[in-house]
């Protein structure tokens, strides 16, 4: 069917406030259980959705009732049950389609009322960046089709089962598409049976691989075991208590892992990040590690780390913030990054850059969690002077170090004198402000600037999925 | 057209003449991203002026790199070989002898005009193709402090409206004010028509800051400042309403102000000037300088000046010794300073530090592509070195061998530990190679901790098939 969205998303540069409204359309069908399937992407942030059956134009009020971000999958509800009158569902495949073989897409590629079907050859199975949440990679089915953004959230079907849902499309590379592959859709339909989508377990260590017989050697490993040697272990993460640096990992859940770091299956070859990702949350990963010459195993289950710094594409999510004195104090985020516009990676910010660049690989994630940045200074007689100061990092609010948002709100609000000062980090002078000046600003400040709420916290930090 | 500049010249004898040279400047770049090669040779020409104490006085910026000087007089068009004294790139001033000392005849003392005005006619000396001597008007319009063309740090600079009518410009190009030397041109815009010049009392105390052999340099005064306009800061920080001061937001590691100054004192005069709300101070002539003047100009380094604070809402008097900034206090050094960058390649691994010549291999838009982790540190923490950590020592790539399979795929991490020792230094990764961790070499970057292990058996045949393979006459440059 038709999928008709109108969506707004929120500005990450004022953050009180969205964007106009955009309309996009694509597709979606219905599986078992009286639900339609579709992208993320294309239910995102929506102010208002409809879904309109083939050969027909009366529109259907929708409801997303679960979303995966880090996959771009949906699932919506119809609350008028005759919508499903006169329809059957699709039934999934077993087994993902051999490359070469034929697959029919069936979508909405220009909008219209009939169907399109357009046969494609499965040309590559791997594993890729999904574009939707920008830091997940899974399995992606790459299709010889003329598919284009119409088509989105339409089945890919082989032998009349579903063998995918079709997501991406090649810029460069004309009569290529992409489709988010069974697995996945298996993954993420398993998640949803409990009625929560938990999402996918985050890496919980960084490793290196044993191609070079030197570094074997060194650990001590015998003639003929393989493994990678583990780098850092994610404090907080999974592996935390179970895992140390060092620690040579030789199997994963009793498969062998080469030294660059694949773990061969029936012929197959996966990375070690892949088997963790075909988990659940909740799910135990046992592996078998050499420590200090001797042989352990180590089983733990697969957590989401859920660190404070959103480093991938935020959905569905209002933006934190908070606004004293006309000074605008918003955590660090890939949002706020992109807000630099589409060359952000090179034109942001370089202490911005660093933290979030950095945020796993330099312990930035332990030392600085949650850099809160005073991004912009909202014009006003009480910070007049304050308006170059933007883009610097709160380091401390009357004296009071701040490591997340709430702190800062919570330093702000305690203070009892006649200053409020703010420090940062780096070589840069204070901001400091009258209290009772400020005071009498601050309402004044959001009237002119019309924004209705001081702030907006969530009540947790995750911000990769709902 | 040949100006008489200054009746004086013409009474010297009939041969002597203005004391204007052209230099003509063989140099060969380093290449920081392949340490082991140098870049292709190549030539400039610029300008100098000689010293009645028979030395060549030009800009650092002609001299750079340089393999091979030599220096044309306008009289007889000979070239006499010569070389580099004393360099002090912050102040982009070269001095350069010359061992014939027949390069020395019929010129005419220089004399030093200390004084400029604004709206002054000023001549803007340079060589014609004939080898003539012309003098181009210009007017001196603007007396200010900047940074110069290699530096961060501030000096005197004289802007000036001129037009080279086509030619380039901005080569040293000497400026005469009645016969006497005023400055010598640093910087010059064609499509503005102007030009920044080095002032003569900037190149006065260099070369009086030439003393026994030894070159003293500029000092630093080591700390950076906001101005402090608003109200309610000048209260906070103990201003009373009509004085003016600045904020100290920041020490320099090992310079002047560490121990004397801190982090939130209010500074409110300098060497007896009291300051204005800008941190400038009142030139009797200039009118309002910034107070870094005052330090670089009038002192140098092992003087000791007074400064007024306030501190904790307390005025105060501090004395401070001055020191100079020197290039060996950079954690990140802006330049290479004529030296060839240090490196040891050890098992194909080039190591290096970072410097902000490694950052413009990026290519122009350096300052926004290059590598994120680099960027960071050459632009906020480039002079903030402490006692365990001098230099930032990198890893910048790998050149592939059958010794770093596995390894070749890294580039650009920093090593923080060579053979379980800490390292600040080159010298330190050099000392730590000397150390081997058993039969291994050991290198630990921050990047996820991760580590380097090489075969140290293997090490002595492969660096020998590295350097065949790529060329490498020295693997390593590290003094």
């Amino acid at each position: 069917m038709r999928i008709n969205n109108v969506a707004q998303k929120p500005s990450y540069y004022s953050p009180w406030q969205d964007y106009g409204c955009i309309s996009s359309t694509g597709s979606g069908f219905i599986i078992e259980g009286q639900r339609i399937l579709t992208n993320a992407h294309l239910v995102s942030d929506s102010k208002y959705l409809e879904v309109i059956k083939e050969k027909s134009e009366i529109p259907y009020r929708a409801v997303v009732s679960f979303i995966g971000h880090d996959c771009d999958l949906a699932i919506l509800d119809v609350q008028d049950k005759s919508f499903f009158k006169d329809t059957t569902y699709l039934e999934f495949g077993k087994n993902l389609p051999g490359l070469q073989s034929t697959v029919l897409v069936y979508g909405f590629p220009m909008g219209g009322q009939r169907i399109s079907v357009t046969r494609g050859v499965v040309s590559r199975i791997d594993y890729a960046v999904y574009i939707h949440p920008g830091n997940y990679t899974h399995l992606i089915m790459q299709i010889d089709a003329a598919l284009n953004p119409g088509n989105s959230g339409g089945p890919v079907i082989q032998d009349g089962r579903v063998a995918g849902v079709a997501f991406q499309f090649g810029e460069n590379l004309q009569n290529v598409g992409y489709a988010v592959p069974l697995t996945v859709i298996g993954h993420f339909l398993a998640d949803i049976a409990d009625g929560t989508y938990d999402g996918y377990p985050d890496v919980p260590l960084s490793c290196q691989n044993l191609i070079n017989g030197a570094y074997r050697r060194y650990l001590g490993l015998k003639e003929g075991m393989t493994g990678v040697v583990v780098s850092t272990v994610i404090e907080r993460g999974s592996a935390e208590g179970f895992i140390l640096p060092r620690d040579v990992l030789v199997a994963v859940d009793g498969r062998p892992i080469s030294d660059d770091g694949s773990i061969t299956v029936g012929g197959e070859s996966y990375s070690l990040g892949e088997t963790i990702e075909r988990k659940q949350v909740g799910e135990p990963v046992k592996f078998d590690v050499i420590r200090s010459g001797r042989l352990v195993y180590c089983t733990f289950p697969l957590k989401k780390l859920n660190a404070p710094m959103v480093r991938g594409n935020t959905y569905d999510k209002k933006p934190e913030y908070f606004i004293f004195g006309g000074l605008i104090f918003q955590p660090l985020s890939l949002e706020y990054l992109k807000t630099w516009s589409e060359d952000w990676w090179n034109n942001a910010d370089k202490r911005l850059l660093y933290y979030f660049d950095c945020y796993f690989s330099n312990g930035i994630y332990i030392k600085n969690p949650e850099p809160i940045v005073l991004t912009r200074v909202l014009p006003a007689p009480v910070n007049r002077h304050y308006t170059g100061m933007t883009n610097n990092v709160v380091k401390k609010v009357n004296g009071r170090e701040v490591k997340s948002l709430r702190d800062v709100i919570d330093a702000f609000e305690a203070a009892r004198g006649t200053y409020y000062m703010v420090e940062f980090d780096g070589p840069h002078a204070p901001c400091v402000l009258d209290a009772n000046q400020v005071k009498t600003e601050n309402a004044e400040i959001l009237r002119t600037y019309g924004i209705p709420r001081d702030r907006c916290l969530h009540g947790d930090s995750s911000g990769d999925h709902p | 057209m040949l100006i008489p500049l200054c009746p004086c010249m013409a009474r010297e004898g009939e041969n002597s003449s203005i004391p204007v040279v052209r230099l003509h400047v063989t140099y060969q770049k380093y290449d920081s991203a392949n340490p082991w090669k140098k870049g292709d040779n190549d030539s400039r020409s610029g300008y100098g002026c000689v010293l009645p104490s028979h030395k060549v006085i030009t800009t650092a910026e002609i001299i750079k790199d340089c393999t091979f000087i030599k220096i044309e007089k306008s009289t007889t068009g000979e070239c006499y070989p010569a070389r580099v004294e004393v360099v002090d790139y912050d102040v982009d001033l070269a001095l350069l002898t010359v061992d014939d000392k027949s390069f020395f005849s019929n010129l005419a003392p220089l004399e030093f005009e200390l004084n400029a005005r604004i709206d002054q006619t000023v001549h803007f000396m340079v060589f014609e193709d004939s080898g003539e001597i012309r003098a181009i008007p210009g007017t001196i319009v603007k007396v200010f402090v900047d940074d110069y063309t290699f530096s961060w740090t501030e000096y005197l600079l004289y802007g000036a409206t001129v037009s080279f009518e086509g030619q380039s410009g901005g080569w040293g190009e000497p400026v005469f004010s009645q016969g006497k030397l005023i400055g010598l041109t640093m910087s010059y815009s064609s499509t503005k028509q102007y030009a920044r010049l080095i002032p003569a009392p900037i190149i006065v105390h260099f070369i009086e800051g030439i003393r026994h052999g030894k070159y003293l340099g500029f000092p630093y005064h080591g700390f950076w400042v906001t101005s402090l306009t608003d109200p309610v800061r000048k209260k906070y920080f103990g201003l009373p309403p009509d004085a003016n001061g600045i904020y100290v937001r920041n020490i320099l590691p090992g310079g002047s102000a560490e121990g004397i100054l801190r982090i939130g004192d209010v500074v409110t005069s300098v060497d007896g000037f009291n300051l204005d709300w800008g941190g400038n101070y009142r030139h009797p002539i200039w009118g309002r300088l910034d107070y870094q003047d005052r330090i670089a100009r009038f002192h140098y380094p092992g003087e000791t000046i007074e400064l007024g604070i306030i501190r904790d809402g307390r005025p105060m008097k501090v004395r401070m010794q001055l020191k100079r900034f020197t290039p060996a206090q950079y954690l990140v050094p802006i330049m290479t300073y004529g030296a060839p960058p240090r490196y040891i390649i050890v098992g194909g691994l080039v190591i290096q530090e970072l410097t902000v010549d490694y950052l413009r291999t990026w290519g122009k838009n350096w300052q926004n592509t290059a590598d994120k982790e680099f960027l960071y540190y050459s632009k906020y923490e480039f002079a903030k070195q402490q006692t365990d950590r001098k230099r930032i020592i990198i890893l910048s790539k790998v050149l592939p061998d059958d010794v770093n399979v596995g390894y070749q795929g890294l580039k650009d991490l920093i090593i923080v530990s060579v053979n379980g020792r800490h390292i600040s230094t080159m010298d330190d990764v050099a000392e730590a190679l000397r150390h081997p961790d058993g039969e291994f070499y050991r290198f630990t970057c921050v990047e996820n901790s991760q580590e380097i292990i090489l075969d140290r058996a293997a090490l002595p045949a492969a660096d020998k098939r590295i350097a065949g393979r790529y060329g490498i006459s020295k693997m390593q440059d590290a003094k």
